[in-house]
């Protein structure tokens, strides 16, 4: 339910998905069973005119939307006022309802919280799955054997190291030819040319190499997701048939009074029963049919009763209603399926994440990691032609105008040394074998983090004595990066201890440490803004929390 | 004689400024880390610490500036950075100590600029405020927010994927963008993709070249 904590739990896309809903519910549910929703035009307009009141106060009011209670009182709200305007639009036009005012309020409370939560937790919850399932493909691509094959090499990123490298022998001898007599004039000139070499050469390579993009995982497609999570299926008992039952018993007793509505509910109820034990049977006989089964149960369990409405008048003398059965038709399948879906993503993640692993080409998951390695190659060798090679040289020529404009014959000399020496280093080091030699790599060790910041701040790091899978131990290596460093630069501390021990529910991470110590006890929960919360929110499926006291502060991070 | 500190983890570019405030007759010690700088002040105390922005893993020069001030409330700090926007390198940026003078590389048309700001320092080491945030350039006019969202296109992520880490809906991204375009002049046309436009505008800021 957190997942609904937030606006984006009320998004225009969830919204667009309940103007459906909403106008069926006006236009089949409100008038009475002998009037003709076609003939009169007047209930579209309250339709319209309520749906729009709707989604205009939930647009006005989502952003308050930061906790589980916030997102009912804002649907409660525009709820109400879609009501209101039902109520307002019908007295206008003089139509004719069966109930009063306030049941039609009520209703409309009642179907804008089910119709609008249902929705947005699929949603949510369909998300929240394709960014797991994102990860484990990052996953699957960044431990397949083709990211540790050092002779992938990106055909842009080599031509551009062989460009580099005759560029800086070039630059060598440029250099070297002009710097002959040691005079101010020849300081300047070589200045000038090192200058126009980074600006002609070297910063246009870099930038051709930053602007490279990095090929993206494929995405999950809706379809897939919702083959694999019917095939396997069968809904629970208890979260979704009982809700239908309870949605057949309200719908039955309001329209048609306690008795028949109570004799429908038991119709329902004994339909259900036959069609389950059905089901049962039918699903053991023929294996693999579920995916049919399923939702044809969901749909079955409700014509006999959809029946009992159209020919209800042949036992409780009761007139036929048309709409009672389009609603039972709808609404309980609806439940049902929407219930169990979310349900099925809830409870069974792991296992279904376990189908889609089984689901990976690894011919394609090969390929992709060959092309990301290519396209990261190519990045970190256009960063370190910024940081590094471009720093250097720019020094080098800041060196030899500063010798030009001494006209010291001691210093221009001794320049000139440095400078013809260094740039045969530089020409030396970056032009290795491989094209990477130069760029640092290697699995990242936890006590660097230790010794970085040794004398600003003492860290004592406690790993599991399990091995962490190398997904777990990159991400944790940057939650203790980002969690150290907030803590020194933010809290002040200087004495910080993390923790990391695997849990019944994954991975628990707890940074604590002696900043803040003065400050009065308050809590950071994963709503708290900020790109680290943010980042720690997306990382830990909103399960950290931080908080302060006298004696500092503490972070908790699951993983799962 | 003034004693400088110079911290870069480029050994190339920390010798030459080492070397260059040598021969100008500073007296002058150079080291790659953090570590390192703090273990070398509790022998030398230096009047001057000019530290690169970028030190690797771990503090940065603004952390290690922090620090030097703790052990010798005085010194001087010069910070040294290959960003006119130090928010575009994509870290959380603590406030930068009192006094710190702030020199984007490109800019340091020669060395003498160096030496009068160490000067500079030294006279008067904690003189102004402590500023939260080093901007500069044509994203100085963006808002921390909007510079994170656009660093985060630069990463490559989706709107949708910004959207839900930063926990707000499409439309906000899309008009956040709309509005970073806006503010670096970026127009939208029929022909040109802002999106695209921005990710270039991104790169070439990192990397620019100083103003002629």
């Amino acid at each position: 339910m957190k997942l609904l904590a937030v606006p984006s739990a009320l998004s225009n896309f969830v919204l667009s998905l309940f103007i459906l809903p909403g106008f069926l519910a006006v236009l089949i549910t409100i008038p009475r069973s002998d009037q003709s929703v076609l003939a009169s035009p007047q209930w579209w307009y309250t339709a319209v005119l309520s749906q729009a009141a709707f989604t205009l106060a939930v647009i006005l009011t989502r952003r308050f939307v930061h906790s589980i209670s916030a997102f009912v009182i804002v649907v409660i709200f525009a709820g109400t006022l879609r009501g209101s305007i039902i109520v307002a639009s019908m007295q206008f036009f003089d139509l004719e309802s069966r109930g009063t005012p306030i049941t039609r309020v009520a209703s409309s409370i009642l179907v804008s919280v089910f119709w609008i939560g249902l929705i947005s937790l699929v949603v949510r919850w369909f998300n929240s799955f394709a960014v797991e399932y994102q990860q484990l493909l990052e996953t699957a691509v960044n431990t397949s054997k083709s990211t540790k094959n050092s002779e992938v090499i990106d055909e842009n990123a080599l031509n551009s190291w062989l460009e580099l490298r005759n560029s800086l022998s070039e630059l060598n001898s440029e250099t070297k030819n002009i710097l002959v007599a040691d005079t101010a004039t020849e300081m300047q000139r070589a200045a000038a040319v090192i200058r126009e070499s980074i600006d002609s050469r070297f910063r246009p390579a870099s930038h051709e190499l930053l602007a490279v993009a990095v090929p993206a995982a494929p995405r999950l497609t809706l379809r897939n997701i919702l083959r694999l999570t019917f095939d396997p299926w069968h809904p629970p008992v208890v979260r979704t048939w009982i809700p239908a039952i309870v949605v057949v018993a309200v719908g039955s007793i309001v329209r048609t009074g306690w008795d028949v509505g109570a004799t429908y509910t038991t119709l329902y109820a004994i339909t259900l029963i036959v069609c389950l034990a059905a089901s049962i049977a039918l699903s053991k006989k023929i294996r693999g049919t579920t995916l049919v089964i399923t939702p044809l149960l969901c749909v079955l369990t409700a014509m006999p009763l959809a029946l009992a409405w159209v020919v209800g008048d042949l036992i409780f003398s009761t007139p036929p209603d048309y709409a009672g059965a389009a609603i039972i038709s709808i609404q309980t399948p609806v439940t049902v399926i929407g219930i169990a879906f979310i349900n099925r993503l809830d409870r069974e993640r792991k296992q279904a994440l376990d189908l889609l692993r089984t689901h990976i080409d690894m011919g394609v998951i090969e390929e992709l990691a060959s092309r990301m390695l290519g396209a990261n190659q190519v990045s970190e060798l256009g960063v370190f032609l910024h940081n590094s090679l471009q720093s250097e040289l720019l020094a080098l020529s800041i060196l030899l105008s500063d010798a030009a404009k001494s006209a010291d014959p001691e210093v221009m000399n001794k320049t000139k040394g440095i400078v013809l020496s260094r740039l045969a280093i530089a020409q030396e080091s970056n032009t290795k074998t491989s094209p990477w030699s130069c760029l640092t790599k290697g699995a990242p060790n936890f006590m660097d983090i230790c010794q970085a910041w040794e004398g600003i701040a003492t860290i004592r790091i406690e790993l599991p004595q399990r091995s962490i899978d190398p997904r777990r131990a990159a991400t944790l290596y940057r939650i203790i990066e980002e969690g150290v460093a907030n803590a020194i630069r933010h809290g002040n501390a200087d004495v910080i201890t993390v923790v990391a021990e695997f849990h019944t529910d994954g991975l628990r991470v707890t940074i604590s440490d002696n900043g803040r110590g003065h400050q009065e006890l308050r809590t950071q929960t994963p709503q708290s803004t900020g790109a680290g919360s943010r980042w720690f929110t997306q990382i830990s499926h909103s399960t950290w929390t931080r908080e302060h006291d006298e004696e500092g502060t503490i972070l908790r991070i699951n993983l799962a | 004689m003034v004693n400088v500190l110079v911290v870069d983890d480029h050994l190339f570019a920390g010798t030459t400024i080492s070397d260059s405030l040598t021969g100008r007759g500073f007296t002058c010690e150079r080291v790659g880390t953090a570590r390192d700088a703090l273990a070398l002040v509790s022998q030398w105390i230096p009047d001057v610490a000019v530290l690169d922005f970028d030190l690797g893993l771990g503090p940065s020069g603004i952390d290690l500036a922090h620090a030097l001030r703790k052990v010798q409330p005085n010194i001087g700090v010069i910070l040294l950075t290959s960003y006119r926007d130090i928010r575009l390198a994509g870290k959380g940026i603590p406030r930068v100590p009192s006094g710190t003078r702030i020199f984007c590389k490109q800019d340091l048309e020669s060395m003498e600029i160096l030496h009068q700001g160490i000067l500079s320092v030294r006279e008067l080491p904690l003189a102004g405020p402590g500023v939260k945030l080093v901007a500069a350039g044509p994203t100085s006019v963006l808002t921390d927010a909007q510079v994170e969202v656009l660093l985060a296109l630069g990463s490559g992520m989706t709107t949708a994927a910004i959207a839900r880490s930063r926990e707000v809906s499409d439309s906000a991204i899309e008009k956040m963008i709309s509005r970073i375009g806006e503010s670096l002049n970026i127009l939208k046309g029929s022909d040109s993709n802002v999106r695209v436009q921005l990710i270039s505008t991104l790169n070439q800021l990192r990397t620019q070249s100083p103003p002629a």
